[in-house]
């Protein structure tokens, strides 16, 4: 990376009248401080126009629901809270290890530095693999952007065809009976996970021969940091959606005792139907269409950012951090944080709407 | 394990970069507080608080937010332009909402009598609701 600032052959060679040129140091700057301020100041200036692009989506979220309040409402009793709280944890560790790690590299500690990027781009990970599960949840049960949606209230027609001819979508439910029960489709999703993940351990694999190939004359250690890095997204993609996929399986089990058997056993099924669900507004896809939009875009920084932490780790392996040059890790810490920032206001504003 | 790495260092001295340096504790208190708050958020969406519900919600992500960028981003302790250039960039940012919002319920009064005029040839077939619902869409601007 530096390579361009130390070649012997440079022709701005007589700006600095230093013999021996700090290969760390950019040679138009005059001293590591000042890199690191012109440097921040830049990666600052980044996350402004980061946070003015997302204000694009924020002001589609803002205006939609304040018209149609009640879409919001319908739809997101469909997104899993406790699946986005638990995100929302890993994310917030995430930025706690990062924090440490930026810690670590301004006091020169090496060792710290990559345990906690590790950790950082491991939690990154499973943030994606709990967002594979919900995503493919939701493409099973025809939740998708408004073009593509289809309405839920055809599976619980096809579930309960005793009532079919109430709810209002019961022309969809002829066409598809057997197959749309919740355990049917959570079956399907599992399968589709599962060969989501091989697609993504090839994706990762490609992604990080790309990058291998990126370092020039790369040697043992640059593989070896690289493939780390791989290894540990690739798992930590599978930790994630396989925790996710034994939380639905214990939720199974467990939820019914709550609410489920009591509204079985009181009240009537179209009776119950009618008294706790929200008619479902017509508009509904337009909720999965702003919820893909941020999330798919918030989770392509996610993609980014471990792509950045794993560039870290590879310098990092290599000693390239010093108490006087760790603007680097400053800097991705800095972008690492704005997209936590993001998820701390997506969290609230797509799954806990009452 | 200073708050300072700047012990050994002077302005002149090129071979330094003197930033601030946050303790551990505060870190991991910062954490903390984080996942207390995102409980608290988790645990205030159950109650039923009308149309507070969202200001609510907002005011926590809002400290949670705070709370990162100021101690885990530094930008309680960083130069006044870089806090000059985020704060500016919040407050457009929320310009811009307040614009659009403002912008989109200028029109409500004409959206609501375009709905009032095809109301009836479209609810008709699809009225699923045990509510007769004359105009399902009519009272909803006015509960914002």
């Amino acid at each position: 990376m530096n390579t361009a600032a130390t070649t012997p052959t440079d022709e701005h060679a007589d700006s600095h009248d230093h013999e021996h040129h700090d290969p760390r140091l950019a040679h138009h700057f005059d001293s590591h401080q000042q890199q690191f301020d012109t440097g921040k100041l830049g990666i600052w200036l980044f996350l402004v126009t980061e946070v003015l692009f997302f204000s694009g989506l924020f002001g589609f979220y803002a205006v939609y629901r304040s018209l149609h309040p009640e879409v919001f409402l319908y739809a997101s009793q469909f997104l899993d809270t406790v699946l986005g709280a638990a995100n929302t944890i890993v994310l917030l560790f995430s930025s706690l290890t990062m924090a440490w790690g930026v810690r670590c590299a301004q006091l020169g500690q090496t060792k710290g530095l990559l345990t906690c990027l590790v950790i950082t781009l491991a939690c990154a990970a499973i943030f994606l693999g709990v967002k594979s599960f919900e995503y493919t949840e939701k493409a099973h049960h025809g939740l998708l952007w408004a073009g593509m949606y289809q309405s839920p209230e055809h599976h619980e027609a096809a579930a309960v065809p005793a009532a079919a001819g109430a709810v209002e979508s019961g022309d969809h439910g002829a066409a598809h009976a057997d197959d749309h029960s919740d355990d049917a489709l959570f079956e399907k999703t599992k399968h589709t996970l599962s060969y989501m993940t091989t697609v993504l351990w090839a994706v990762i694999l490609l992604s990080g021969i790309g990058l291998a190939a990126l370092f020039k004359n790369p040697n043992q250690k640059t593989m070896a940091a690289v493939l780390g890095c791989v290894l540990i997204s690739a798992i930590g993609l599978q930790l994630g959606a396989y925790a996710s996929i034994g939380y639905h399986h214990f939720g199974h089990a467990a939820e019914p005792t709550a609410q489920e058997i009591e509204m079985a056993e009181t009240v009537p099924a179209e009776y119950a139907k009618q008294k706790e669900k929200i008619p479902e507004p017509k508009l509904a896809g337009t909720f999965f269409s702003v919820y893909f939009c941020m999330t798919g875009l918030h989770a392509i920084h996610i993609i980014g950012g471990m792509i950045a932490i794993s560039w870290l780790i590879v310098r990092t392996v290599h000693g390239a951090f010093t108490t006087y040059y760790f603007g680097a890790v400053d800097f991705i810490g800095l972008y690492w944080h704005l997209v936590d920032l993001i998820w701390i206001y997506l969290f609230p504003l797509l799954y806990l709407i009452n | 394990m200073s708050d300072h790495a700047e012990s050994d260092s002077h302005a002149e001295n090129p071979q330094s970069c003197h930033v601030h340096i946050v303790p551990v504790k505060v870190l991991v208190g910062v954490f903390l507080a984080l996942v207390a708050l995102t409980v608290l958020t988790v645990e205030a969406a159950k109650f039923d608080v009308g149309s507070a519900d969202v200001i609510v919600s907002m005011a926590i992500a809002t400290v949670k937010a705070s709370l990162v960028v100021f101690i885990f981003m530094h930008l309680w302790y960083d130069k006044p332009v870089n806090k000059i250039a985020f704060f500016f960039s919040i407050v457009f940012a929320a310009f811009f909402l307040c614009m659009i919002l403002l912008d989109s319920h200028a029109y409500d009064d004409y959206v609501q009598g375009y709905q009032q005029d095809k109301a009836p040839a479209v609810t008709a077939p699809a009225a699923p609701a045990p509510v007769p619902a004359p105009t399902p869409e009519a009272p909803e601007p006015a509960k914002k």
